[in-house]
C-alpha cells in the first residue's frame, strides 16, 4: 500500500468518527489518535472545522415566537380541562 | 445486587412538584406547565415540520396527551424527556408531508462510508467566522430548509441532539433506539447539513 493510499484510509477511518470526537464521546486512547493525525492532515482539519462549525450553528438558530393563534387553541383547551 | 438496581428509579426533576400538583388535582398548574414548554415544542415542531402550522399542531396534540397520560407517568424518567417521546412519536406518526418537504427523501446511504472533502476546497467563511457573524436570516432559512429534506429518522436525532440539547442517552430512550445508532445517524445528518452548507456564500457577495 502506498503512503497516499494509506493516508486516504486513515482519513475515512478517522471521519466516520469525527462527531464523536468532537462531542467528546470518544475514550482517551481514540482521541489522541485522533488529535495526533489531525495534526499532519489538512484535509482531516477542514473536515472537522465545517463539521463542527455546523454543528454549532444548529444550535444556535434563533426561536421563532409562538403564533397567537397558538397560544388562544392551548388556552381554550387548558379551560376546558377542568 | 449491582450499584444500577439500587438507583431508585424515581427521577426528582425540576418539574417533578409541579407534575405531582397537577395530578394530585391542581389543573390550574397545567397551565404553568404548558407555559414552561409551549415555546421549545413549538421551535421542535417547527424544525421537524418545517412550517408553523404543522408545528401549532404538534403542539397541540402533545399537550392533549400531556394531559390525557400524565396520571399515568411514574418519573421514570425527567418529565422533559418524556414530553418529547410523545411529541416525537406523533411526529412519527404524522403522514402528512410538509409541503416544503422534497418529493422524494434524500438518500444518506452515501455517508456511510465517506471521505474527508478534496483538501482543494479551503474551509468555507462561514465555518471560520464566528456563529453571530454569519447567521443571519438567510443562513437560518437554508439551515432549515436543509434540515426539512432530512429524512425523519435522522432529521429527529439532530434536532434533539444538536438543537434541544440532548444526550445520546436520553435520545436513545427517547426513540427507542440504541445509543450507537443515535451516534451513526446524528453523523450522517450532520455530514448532510454541512453538504448543503458548502457552497453557502453569504449575501456579502
Ligand atoms: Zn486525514
Amino acid at each position: 500500500m502506498s503512503e497516499k493510499q494509506h493516508m486516504d484510509e486513515h482519513c475515512k477511518e478517522l471521519c466516520n468518527r469525527l462527531s464523536e470526537y468532537i462531542d467528546g464521546e470518544i475514550d482517551d486512547a481514540d482521541c489522541e489518535k485522533i488529535a495526533a493525525h489531525l495534526k499532519g492532515c489538512e484535509k482531516c482539519i477542514t473536515h472537522i472545522e465545517t463539521l463542527k462549525k455546523t454543528k454549532e450553528l444548529c444550535s444556535h438558530l434563533k426561536d421563532k415566537k409562538v403564533p397567537e393563534t397558538l397560544s388562544a387553541k392551548l388556552d381554550d383547551f387548558i379551560r376546558g380541562c377542568k | 445486587m449491582s450499584p444500577v438496581n439500587q438507583i431508585s428509579s424515581t427521577v426528582k426533576d425540576e418539574d417533578y412538584d409541579l407534575v405531582n400538583a397537577i395530578k394530585s388535582g391542581d389543573k390550574e398548574k397545567f397551565r404553568d406547565l404548558v407555559n414552561k414548554y409551549e415555546q421549545r415544542l413549538f421551535n421542535f415542531g417547527f424544525k421537524m415540520c418545517g412550517n408553523p402550522d404543522d408545528a401549532e399542531d404538534l403542539v397541540q396534540e402533545t399537550f392533549i396527551n400531556v394531559f390525557r397520560y400524565l396520571e399515568g407517568f411514574r418519573h421514570e424518567a425527567k418529565f422533559r424527556n418524556w414530553l418529547y417521546k410523545i411529541a416525537t412519536s406523533i411526529c412519527l406518526k404524522t403522514k402528512r408531508k410538509s409541503k416544503f418537504a422534497p418529493e422524494q427523501e434524500v438518500s444518506l446511504d452515501e455517508y456511510a462510508e465517506r471521505e474527508p472533502a478534496d483538501s482543494s476546497s479551503s474551509t468555507p467563511d462561514w465555518a471560520v467566522l464566528p456563529v453571530d457573524k454569519v447567521l443571519n436570516d438567510e443562513l437560518s432559512g437554508v439551515i432549515r430548509n436543509a434540515i426539512v429534506t432530512l429524512p425523519k429518522n435522522y432529521r429527529l436525532v439532530v434536532v434533539l441532539r444538536d438543537m434541544e440539547g440532548f444526550t445520546t442517552e436520553e435520545t436513545a430512550k427517547i426513540l427507542e433506539i440504541t445509543p450507537a445508532n443515535v451516534k451513526v445517524r446524528l453523523h450522517r445528518a450532520r455530514l448532510y447539513l454541512r453538504d448543503q452548507l458548502k457552497d453557502y456564500k453569504g449575501e456579502a457577495e
